[in-house]
């Protein structure tokens, strides 16, 4: 743990989340009649930049990933230990792989649009980068690796990706591997590594962050493999460990239907959230309510690391924000492609962390 | 507990002082009184010291990046940045008094085991407060600034609440002067 290298990273994310988006900044853009005016009323904030450049307002989706890359770019660029803000954009190349994996399988070639750009590697570099391992040979270092670099820890994702790559295919060769079975593999490894790498730099509320976001998951996919029937042993192999509630405990739980997922998590921090998700299924109630309370509940947590004056967790959180806030944008930008009434947009919004 | 920039520098400068206080309880025959004395006042400059070097070094980068982004705000972090540094200033007077006490500027030292010991004590409180309440005043800063650079109309309270952490490392110095100046038995 060494807070201490993170004044001047957090000192200039302090100014910089002043820019982030307020309830009412959103608000405006809702606002907007149509989906060029909801553009417009982005230009004079962060996004205006990246907006502005857009030939046809239908391609806002490309202004809204540079967006998020060029803020992933320069938190890596501020950060001291970067390995600690590419093990959370690791989720996009953990998210390449998995495209890359059922491509594989199904002896298609990848398609394009399933990419995304914004994880520590592009797609092109991670499939360079994991032509050695079917070889059986690990992924090529760069000559020079210096101790807390950017480049240091985008190798180390990379060896983990290559690891989890090779692990499938091996996993593949044995027996058949379904989609599902592929996408919980590699979530469950990305998870299981995210949380050794935050246990390991020692900031306890980064680690409180992604053990809560594993509890998240594993709830979410306990309620919605309860509504689908999925069997208790698929659903034991897809459970990720490490979250503040034991993923066997859960497993066990899940034998006994929704009340035994509830029961799991009486007095868990998840408590109230679980036994609303449990009841809504119960009931037949669509999910998609609750599935933004849970993302909700993630923000909440998040916008702790706003009262954090020295460490990672300021930075993390100010990344976290934009993330959450694009997604909100995407919702708006996107219902007021599809002509959706305002309501029903604003219904689906998620909290944001300003 | 021991966590972190706060738990790092507490440890090191409780460590100092142990091997300080080692030194003395075995080798003090050997050292002097002298020697113990100036350990002493050698001990309230060092642990002050290092909690106001590292208390405005960290507020330093803190500020240099808020700066960095919005300089008008270069004013508004600089009192908060400086706060830390005055336990500095309270080891040195420590040190100084404890050296006129001991007659250091006027001649030869000579000082018995138990004055060695009774200045070595005299100096303590004001290092350890110096150290401590420099190194969480610093921490109070951090978020002051945080104030500073989301609100920079409301940054004087970020120094309010920060300067309250000195009421102690004040109570700590004035303790030392009045051990040196009336207990140590010179």
């Amino acid at each position: 743990m060494r807070d201490y290298l993170w004044a001047s990273p957090v000192g200039r994310i302090r100014t910089i989340e002043k820019g982030l988006l307020t309830r009412s900044d959103l608000a405006k853009v809702l606002d907007a009649g149509n989906l060029e005016g909801a553009l417009m009323a982005l230009r004079d904030s962060f996004y205006g930049p990246y907006v502005s450049k857009l030939e046809h307002a239908d391609m806002f989706e490309v202004a809204l990933e540079e967006a998020v890359k060029a803020v992933h770019d320069k938190v890596m660029r501020l950060a001291p230990e970067p390995l600690i803000i590419a093990a959370y954009r690791a989720r996009y190349d953990f998210h390449n792989l998995k495209v890359l994996l059922k491509a594989e399988m199904l002896q298609v070639p990848a398609e394009e649009g399933g990419f995304s750009r914004l994880g520590n590697l592009t797609p092109e570099e991670l499939m360079e980068a994991l032509k050695p391992v079917r070889q059986g040979q690990a992924p090529v270092a760069p000559l020079e690796l210096e101790p807390d670099s950017i480049g240091e820890s985008a190798y180390k994702v990379t060896c983990e990706l290559a690891a989890v790559y090779a692990r499938v295919l091996a996993q593949a060769e044995i027996g058949q591997l379904s989609s599902f079975e592929v996408d919980g593999l590699i979530d469950k490894s990305y998870y299981t590594w995210a949380a050794s790498v935050y246990r390991k730099s020692g900031y306890d509320a980064l680690e409180e962050i992604i053990r809560s976001e594993i509890d998240i998951i594993n709830l979410k996919m306990a309620v919605r493999a309860n509504l689908l029937g999925i069997s208790s042993s698929d659903f034991g192999g897809i459970l990720i460990p490490g979250g503040n509630v034991d993923a066997a405990r859960l497993a066990e739980g899940y034998i006994r239907g929704y009340r035994g997922v509830a029961d799991v998590y009486k007095h868990a921090r998840l408590e109230h959230l679980a036994n609303r998700g449990v009841s809504q299924a119960q009931k037949g109630q669509p999910l998609t309510g609750w599935e933004r309370e849970c993302d909700n509940a993630m923000v909440k947590l998040v916008r702790q690391a706003r009262k954090i004056s020295l460490g990672p967790e300021p930075v993390f959180g100010y990344m976290f924000g934009r993330e959450v806030e694009v997604r909100n944008l995407r919702i708006i930008l996107s219902g007021k492609q599809s002509l959706i009434p305002e309501h029903e947009i604003s219904e689906r919004l998620r909290e944001s962390y300003a | 507990m021991f966590k972190g920039m706060v738990g790092s520098w507490t440890v090191v400068g409780i460590v100092l002082l142990a091997v300080c206080l080692v030194l003395g309880a075995f080798f003090g025959e050997v050292l002097g009184g002298n020697a113990l004395a100036l350990m002493g006042a050698g001990l309230a400059v060092v642990l002050s010291g290092i909690g106001s070097i590292v208390g405005v070094g960290v507020a330093g980068e803190k500020a240099a990046g808020i700066t960095a982004e919005e300089p008008e705000n270069f004013g508004r972090v600089l009192p908060l940045q400086a706060l830390p540094g005055t336990q500095g200033i309270y080891g040195f007077l420590v040190a100084f008094l404890a050296l006129i006490k001991m007659n250091a500027f006027g001649g030869v030292l000579t000082l018995t085991l138990e004055q060695g010991w009774q200045v070595f004590f005299a100096c303590l409180p004001a290092g350890l407060s110096g150290l401590m309440s420099a190194l969480y005043q610093a921490k109070v800063s951090l978020a002051g600034m945080d104030i500073a650079a989301q609100k920079p109309d409301e940054s004087g309270k970020g120094m309010i609440l920060s300067a309250m952490v000195e009421t102690y490392a004040v109570l700590g110095l004035l303790t030392s002067i009045l051990l040196i100046m009336f207990a140590v038995n010179i």
